[in-house]
């Protein structure tokens, strides 16, 4: 069996078991609880759609996260790019609706100035990659926490908007288009399918997803193989970066249309722990990403109706980290071989 | 511990299908060598990693005077007396050797390490097994058989009964090799068990009391050795007896010049440094330089690969300076090379044996029936070159013989122009050697360049050399020398003598 495949298992069999674990604990009626978390959304079309409509831009930060291990870039950027993204996103949007743009113009320029905004902010880290990978980790950590608190001084200062109590940009009007009126789904899960697919069959049927692979686990070896490494060392930062910043525009575009203070909410950090359950590999990124944002919907919405705390999850998801990352959890199928 | 006893030991690997010990049984006696020997691929490193409770056995028992044991991991074997020396240096340089004799098992104090008494216990067990390495020494200022020693006293740390070498010799010189020979026999001769696995017939022969014979995971024979001769022996493990004989090639005086190397000297002083290298290769020649470990083997390798730079002096490839090639370039299409550092440069571990097959050719695919094109390639790759395992299973399931045709395989089918090849044949038994040789001299008739480095003589027969060069204490010498079977020391003195 595929180790993604492992881990999924050992992910949903965990998070049924925490579930019901911290239900009994935490609530009254755990088991109506627990049973509502399962049924719910596939009785209610609402919370259908959220899941859905929220697991895109996970989906499309998961690929980021790819990308960028799989070169062995271990960039932790990710919520800054996101967060940085959305700023971007609204502020364009917002100033092209000034200008009395169309719409559709106003979607496409804001969405693709958010990305290449998100992706900007990978450069410093490409640079750094290109010279010394190891100091990877810790620059775009600190990069990342330092777009966060400028961000968020710019959506509570000079960008904020004053006519309303929300600590949020101006919003605008324009949002991303829908694809069927009988059940309101923007575009977003649809482009984050096209991704995955895209990336799924650059990693398994090109060369240079194969050459990006092997310079991500030996730079070394691919060097003497006569690989673009030069390439390979700063490219997937910056596609990682985009891959964030297209999240974090969709984010905005599909639903908000502004940004909150603190929106991103830990999405960069759930794209690295998603990445990990599918084991790097594009193809279980939906399936991990559906599975997160399952349980962050539900708990919102279980909260909402004051069953259980919504800092459940963070325990939950750390707790399910923590099994999948575990050796000892991996299982084996073993033939047995009599003795001769 | 009088007597271990191996009852009906079987064990498969599921991930490449390879049944890797078939139904073996033997014993092992307190106070002998008992030397497992096999070609590539015949299931004695997994027996010693069984014996070591490295890997645990599909089925069979182990008996340590009659009583069942079963280990599940090293640490359990320890207790039990057993010391496992694996075929590659596992160490960590950056300790010291008193350190890395009691890793795992430190002398303390209240919770902290005693360092003091690591070291007075380090001294003690070195002197008391008549070892002569220094434990104040960082490991990574030791020599090759520093490193084997310094292996053979940590398992001697756990007080151990029964000792196991796993191809000891294979990074080691001639010299290094009767200094360790000693003190196995003198291991032997304190009562201990001594388990030596290699292929090498001439050192079996030097070294064990008794012999078991492996192929294909099934135990062929078990043998006294004074009761066996080398040639019969021979022919048992390999089927065959190799000539040593040096051939030398002429070479054409008009061909035009590939690699120039003119005055190389090395950053760094004292050993491994090389002093004043100069030397040219034409083409279509093939030509040998051979080093004991130290004399800047190692610095030659990395100045003519491009991976260090030299304080002074030129290396050219086509009349152009190395570094003026782009890495596509220089490794993509000029220079096919088999590193010596076969675990961290020359494989891409945790991937697939099918994308350490590929190498180069994906540089020259599209991604049109890239995945049919690079199993094609690969399944043909492991055929022509005997290469057992499966495409999807990781490469280190391989054995160590396996990766190295498929380093040597893989440079070999590639369409570069000079081909440099560093200690080439580490770890092959006398039938892979051959078969090579012979893709080698092949490579040679279709002219192609080649450059062998190597430390161990063996390596320079059957094919047909233009030039041969002795790298000692960092100076190139040419051998003139007309004898046809040699030893280092022969070259050593022939040369310095000359």
């Amino acid at each position: 069996m595929h180790k993604a495949a492992k881990r999924i298992i050992i992910a949903s069999f965990s998070l049924a078991v925490l579930l019901l674990v911290v239900c009994v604990i935490f609530s009254k009626q755990p088991f109506q609880v627990y049973a509502l978390f399962i049924i719910k959304p596939f009785t209610n079309m609402r919370i259908l759609r959220t899941i859905i409509e929220n697991t895109a831009p996970l989906i499309l930060c998961g690929l980021g996260v790819i990308v960028m291990f799989r070169s062995g870039n271990y960039s932790l950027a990710g919520e800054g790019q996101v967060y940085s993204a959305m700023l971007g996103t609204a502020v364009l949007a917002r100033y092209l609706e000034i200008q009395n743009f169309s719409a559709g113009i106003e979607l496409v320029f804001s969405i693709i100035g958010g990305t290449i905004l998100a992706g900007v902010m990978s450069i410093p880290i490409a640079i750094v990659g290109s010279y010394k990978r190891d100091n990877v980790l810790l620059i775009s950590f600190m990069l990342s926490q330092a777009i966060v608190f400028i961000v968020d001084g710019l959506i509570a200062g000079p960008l904020r908007d004053l006519s309303n109590n929300l600590v949020a940009t101006a919003s605008f009007a324009a949002r991303l288009p829908i694809i069927s009126s009988s059940f309101p789904l923007s575009i977003a899960p649809l482009i984050a399918i096209v991704a995955t697919l895209v990336q799924w069959f650059f990693f398994e049927h090109t060369p240079s997803g194969i050459m990006l692979t092997l310079y991500g686990r030996n730079a070394v070896y691919a060097r003497l193989q006569g690989y673009p490494v030069w390439i390979f060392s700063w490219i997937p930062v910056i596609i990682g970066g985009l891959l964030h910043g297209l999240a974090g525009s969709l984010i905005v575009t599909a639903s908000y249309g502004r940004v909150i203070r603190g929106m991103s909410g830990g999405i960069g950090w759930n794209a690295i722990g998603i990445a990990l359950i599918a084991a790097n590999k594009p193809a279980f990124i939906p399936l991990a990403a559906l599975l997160f944002t399952w349980l962050d919907t539900m708990t919102q919405y279980t909260s909402a109706l004051g069953y259980i705390s919504f800092t459940n999850t963070i325990v939950i998801k750390a707790l399910i980290l923590l099994f999948i990352t575990s050796k000892t959890t991996e299982f084996h199928i073993k033939k047995r071989i009599p003795a001769v | 511990m009088k007597e271990l006893k191996l009852r009906s030991i079987c064990k498969e690997f599921h991930s490449t299908k390879t049944k890797a010990l078939i139904d073996v049984s033997c014993s092992f006696y307190a106070g002998s060598i008992h030397a497992l020997v096999g070609e590539n691929g015949a299931g004695k490193s997994t027996l010693a990693r069984i014996l070591a409770g490295v890997e645990k056995p599909d089925s069979g028992n182990i008996l340590i005077d009659n009583k069942e044991f079963i280990f599940h991991n090293k640490r359990q074997a320890e207790k039990a007396g057993i010391g496992f020396v694996p075929q590659y240096p596992a160490v960590a340089k950056n300790l010291f050797v008193f350190e890395q004799l009691y890793l795992g098992h430190e002398p303390t104090r209240f919770i902290f390490t005693n360092r003091k008494e690591c070291i007075r216990k380090s001294h003690e067990l070195i002197s008391t097994y008549g070892f002569s390495v220094d434990p104040l020494k960082k490991i990574a200022d030791c020599s090759a058989s520093e490193i084997r020693e310094i292996e053979i006293l940590q398992a001697l740390s756990n007080n151990i009964n029964m000792l196991i070498l796993d191809e000891p010799t294979t990074v080691l010189e001639k010299h290094e090799c009767a200094k360790l020979f000693q003190i196995i026999k003198n291991l032997r001769d304190s009562g201990k068990i001594i388990v030596y696995i290699s292929h090498r017939v001439s050192e079996i022969l030097e070294l064990a009391d008794t012999i078991t014979i492996l192929r294909n995971g099934k135990m062929l024979r078990n043998v006294e050795a004074h009761n066996i001769a080398k040639i019969e022996l021979s022919k048992i493990v390999a089927g065959n007896i190799k000539e040593e004989k040096l051939q030398f090639a002429s070479c054409n005086a008009n061909a035009n010049s590939v690699i120039n190397v003119s005055h190389v000297i090395t950053k760094e002083g004292g050993a491994g440094s090389l002093y004043d290298i100069t030397f040219e290769v034409k083409e279509n020649e093939c030509i040998a330089i051979v080093g004991a470990d130290g004399n800047g083997l190692e610095s030659l390798e990395n100045i003519l690969t491009g991976f260090e730079k030299p304080k002074s002096g030129l290396v050219t490839y086509y009349g152009k300076s190395i570094s003026s090639y782009t890495i596509k370039e220089l490794y993509g299409n000029i220079l096919g090379y088999v590193v010596s550092d076969r675990e961290t440069r020359g494989l891409c571990f945790h991937e697939s044996v099918l994308y350490n097959c590929l190498g180069k050719k994906l540089n020259t695919l599209d991604y049109k029936q890239c995945s049919k094109k690079c199993r094609q390639y690969a399944a043909k790759l492991m055929n022509d070159f005997l290469i057992s395992g499966t495409l999807q299973a990781p490469i280190e399931t391989l054995s160590g013989g396996n990766r190295q045709r498929l380093l040597l395989g893989r440079v070999l089918t590639e369409n570069c122009r000079i081909l440099l090849f560093a200690n080439p044949f580490q770890g092959l038994d006398n039938s892979s050697r051959n078969l090579f040789c012979k893709k080698l001299v092949e490579s040679y008739i279709h002219r192609k360049t080649i450059i062998l480095l190597t430390n161990d003589i063996d390596d320079l027969y059957e094919i047909p050399w233009s030039k041969l060069f002795v790298l000692y204490r960092g100076m190139l010498y040419p051998y003139t020398g007309s004898s046809n079977s040699l030893s280092m020391e022969m070259l050593m003195t022939g040369v310095l003598h000359a």
